[in-house]
């Protein structure tokens, strides 16, 4: 037989409570970090693209980007691995896949030489894969991520909507957002 | 043949883009603020665009919570509420900016996303920086999703940074 006191200590009950810790005061923001820490370097930029138009403005934009910070451009073009063109293709799906790699590489060279023209360092990258997990992937490492995002959609593209979306939400870096196509706000931005 | 097809067409979008950029020399860059961690992180990341682009910083804060009517002074209080909300973007200017950058200050009500796309609308700002709060499942519809709303419907790009991002 067990007495009730010898299994159940009632000192620390009995015992005053220690004073409660201090609350920590709620500060409305972070204390400032150290000078080393607090400096925002964009060395790498990735800016992944279709050769869309809104793609290409945000190409030129990161290329601007890239020449004010010195950083380096890399242009990322993603291989769908449903490719829109699959409806209307008359072939094999490897001759299809294989015309869809000649064309992206043949766009990609085009694109880095018009940039290499101006100076800015760049670097090529083509992948095969489902566009905005790729994306998502691939973007581990950069400092900034350059996306274009299609305003209003008359077509469906390769960058949809929703492969600018779900870069947004996923990816681990900055997100630079830029739209093209008609303001819905009214207030166009003429250069 | 196709391959030049292609690049023409590269070729051509080339010059559209640019023909929109380089843009004006005076940008000014717009860092909505709530006081939380990652709206300072925006701010942070702001100065660093500015320095390089030699920008001015616009400061806004929404206020979204109409005024009591318990005080009997509704005017009165929201115009302290309004003061507040300047100086503590003011001190944290002074903080996070410095001395070096063109700051201003602005303070709005109504809802977050609606008068930040206005603001931006009718300044011509050239880039929103924006802080994200993580917010997942069922919490990201009760609030915080300001910065998503915003990315569909501002006139010029967004910067979007998530509260996690670390300054290195």
């Amino acid at each position: 037989m067990i007495a009730w006191n010898e299994c159940f200590d009632p000192t620390p009950l009995l015992r005053p409570s220690p004073p409660p810790a201090p609350k920590p005061q709620r500060t409305e923001a972070p204390p400032p970090v150290n000078a080393a820490e607090a400096a925002w370097r964009i060395r790498r930029i990735l800016v992944p693209t279709d050769f869309s138009p809104c793609s290409v403005q945000a190409t030129a934009q990161a290329a601007e980007l890239a020449r004010q910070h010195d950083a380096t451009l890399t242009i990322l073009h993603v291989i769908d691995r449903n490719p829109a063109a699959a409806r209307t293709h008359l072939g094999t799906a490897e001759s299809l896949m294989r015309q869809l790699w000649i064309m992206g590489i043949a766009k990609l060279r085009r694109l880095a030489q018009a940039l290499a023209q101006k100076h800015t360092k760049t670097e090529t990258r083509i992948v095969e894969g489902l566009p905005a997990e790729t994306i998502v992937e691939n973007c581990s490492g950069f400092d900034l991520l350059v996306i274009g995002e299609q305003r209003p959609k008359p077509v469906r593209r390769f960058f949809s909507k929703r492969t600018a979306r779900r870069v947004m939400a996923q990816a681990e870096c900055p997100v630079l957002l830029v739209h093209s196509g008609a303001d819905p706000a009214g207030g166009s931005r003429a250069a | 043949m196709e391959t030049n097809e292609c690049s023409l067409a590269v070729a051509s979008n080339e010059a559209a883009a640019r023909r929109e950029w380089p843009l004006p020399k005076q940008r000014e860059i717009l860092v909505p603020i709530d006081f939380s961690e990652p709206s300072v992180t925006a701010l942070r990341h702001a100065r660093t665009l500015a320095d390089g682009q030699k920008a001015h910083v616009i400061l806004l804060n929404v206020v979204e919570e109409p005024g009591s009517f318990r005080t009997m002074d509704a005017v009165g209080q929201r115009r302290v509420r309004f003061e507040q909300r300047a100086e503590r973007l003011q001190a944290l200017a002074d903080r996070e900016l410095g001395p070096k950058v063109a700051t201003r200050i602005e303070v709005r009500e109504g809802k977050p996303a609606t008068e930040i796309t206005r603001l931006a609308s009718r300044r011509h700002v050239d880039l929103i920086v924006v802080g994200q709060h993580s917010h997942r499942g069922l919490w990201r519809w009760v609030q915080g999703h300001t910065a998503s709303k915003l990315s569909k419907t501002a006139p010029c790009p967004v910067l979007l940074l998530k509260g996690g991002h670390r300054l290195n």
